[in-house]
């Protein structure tokens, strides 16, 4: 399998496939492909991802979970595309390396990627206190090539063990499995004494590899 | 006359008009003018009562904008994307998309094109191209990056009904089902697509204008 990024402003991925590759991707993105090119469904359960996962993924609420995955397999050209602006990764994953990827941001992985929805942390909507927001991400574990794409430009860290930072729940993008990710909501100080919204960030512990975006 | 495109994020097509040329467009594209530049409604009443009706049908508003010079004057669609400026030679047609074109010189015949849909319930029940018609110029704005291709005759793609951005008349399209796998819940799960056929110009968009606009609301 080859994968290209095409444009810059809403990048498209440009997949060839050799005789019987093939590449998985979450429905609804593909832009063009060769008449060749088959289309096939994969469900979640097979790809491994276990029937409780699935009924908890469903009791949790999680509305834009999808249940099965587009399989494209070649010969030919399939083009995908996520609709909106910002960069596209081409990451290959070795075998046993694991990443969680924001869910929404996933382009396709090839098929020996293993692939499973997980709830990384559950936290209160700054704006609304009595509203339970989740942040769900895709745990990809290689070996092979995974394709994501981040809204805006996408920034990328290496956080050394002991390391940390900060960030915006929107801007997560990706993380190795090895970082810690902890969603957090404080009251910074006010000296105004006017009220002002509470901050809900998410802390994110080294070591491994971070992936923000500036988009949301 | 003279376009130029500026910008790369959401770009606008500046044009430069001598005395008396002419261009026209919809409603709400303008971006800026030179105060010698003459804005003007128009009825499109090209092709008669039963292109008025044909294009009404097609949701192309009966009013058009039209701006002539001397002077420049911008336009845009106000959306992330590429423009392309087209000269048409006489009587060379092209369909373009909804709300991609940015602007067509006087001499541009305006029409549209039906494209049947497969009957199920939805935007693909069929849908409108912008027919155009030379001599003349057109811009058209590409939500998202353009992707150029020249199919052969006989040479097919398979496109998803949001990326077609513009077509030579000389390329067919066909609208299909695509099963989402095998079975019957494949074809239960079945969306529509187009399939369209060389020789011929295709540009495709990377992002659907109606992703662009949910976005931008």
């Amino acid at each position: 399998m080859k994968a290209d990024t095409v444009g810059t402003i809403t990048p498209a991925i440009l997949v060839t496939l050799n005789p019987g590759e093939r590449i998985l991707t979450p429905h609804g993105l593909m832009l063009y492909k060769e008449p060749n090119v088959k289309l096939n469904r994969k469900t979640l359960k097979s790809l491994g991802v276990g029937m409780s996962d699935l009924m908890a993924y469903s009791a949790m609420g999680a509305k834009e979970e999808e249940y099965f995955l587009v399989e494209f397999e070649g010969p030919g050209n399939v083009t995908l595309s996520r609709d909106k602006g910002g960069e596209a990764r081409i990451l290959p994953l070795a075998p046993g390396q694991t990443v969680q990827v924001a869910q929404g941001h996933l382009v396709g992985l090839e098929p020996t990627v293993r692939y499973s929805p997980v709830l990384v942390a559950r936290y209160q909507n700054p704006l609304n206190p009595n509203e339970v927001q989740m942040l769900w991400a895709d745990r990809l574990t290689g070996p092979g090539t995974i394709i994501l794409q981040g809204h805006g430009n996408v920034l990328s860290f290496n956080l050394q063990p002991g390391e940390s930072m900060r960030t915006s729940v929107p801007a997560f993008l990706l993380a190795s499995q090895t970082v810690g990710i902890q969603v957090q909501t404080q009251f910074p100080p006010n000296p105004t004494g006017i009220v002002t919204r509470p901050l809900t960030q998410a802390y994110l512990f080294g070591p491994g590899t971070v992936m923000l975006q500036s988009g949301t | 006359m003279k376009i130029d495109v500026q910008g790369d994020y959401i770009p606008i097509a500046l044009a430069q008009l001598a005395p008396g040329e002419e261009i026209y467009c919809e409603s709400g594209l303008d971006v800026y003018m030179d105060p010698t530049i003459r804005p003007q409604v128009r009825a499109l009443t090209q092709g008669g009562v039963s292109g008025v009706v044909r294009r009404m049908m097609g949701g192309i508003p009966f009013h058009m904008l039209t701006f002539t010079g001397p002077g420049w004057v911008a336009f845009s669609r106000f959306r992330p994307g590429e423009v392309r400026v087209l000269e048409l030679s006489p009587n060379e047609t092209v369909d373009v998309a909804e709300h991609s074109l940015l602007l067509a010189t006087g001499s541009v015949r305006y029409d549209v094109q039906y494209v049947g849909g497969t009957g199920r319930v939805g935007r693909m029940m069929g849908f409108f191209l912008d027919r155009l018609t030379g001599p003349g110029t057109i811009a058209v704005h590409g939500h998202g990056n353009i992707l150029a291709f020249t199919l052969q005759p006989g040479e097919t793609m398979q496109i998803d009904h949001g990326a077609l951005l513009l077509k030579d008349a000389s390329v067919q399209v066909q609208s299909f089902n695509q099963p989402l796998g095998g079975g019957l819940a494949g074809h239960a799960m079945s969306f529509e697509a187009l399939h369209v056929q060389g020789p011929g110009r295709v540009l495709l968009q990377t992002l659907d204008p109606t992703q662009a606009m949910a976005t931008t609301k």
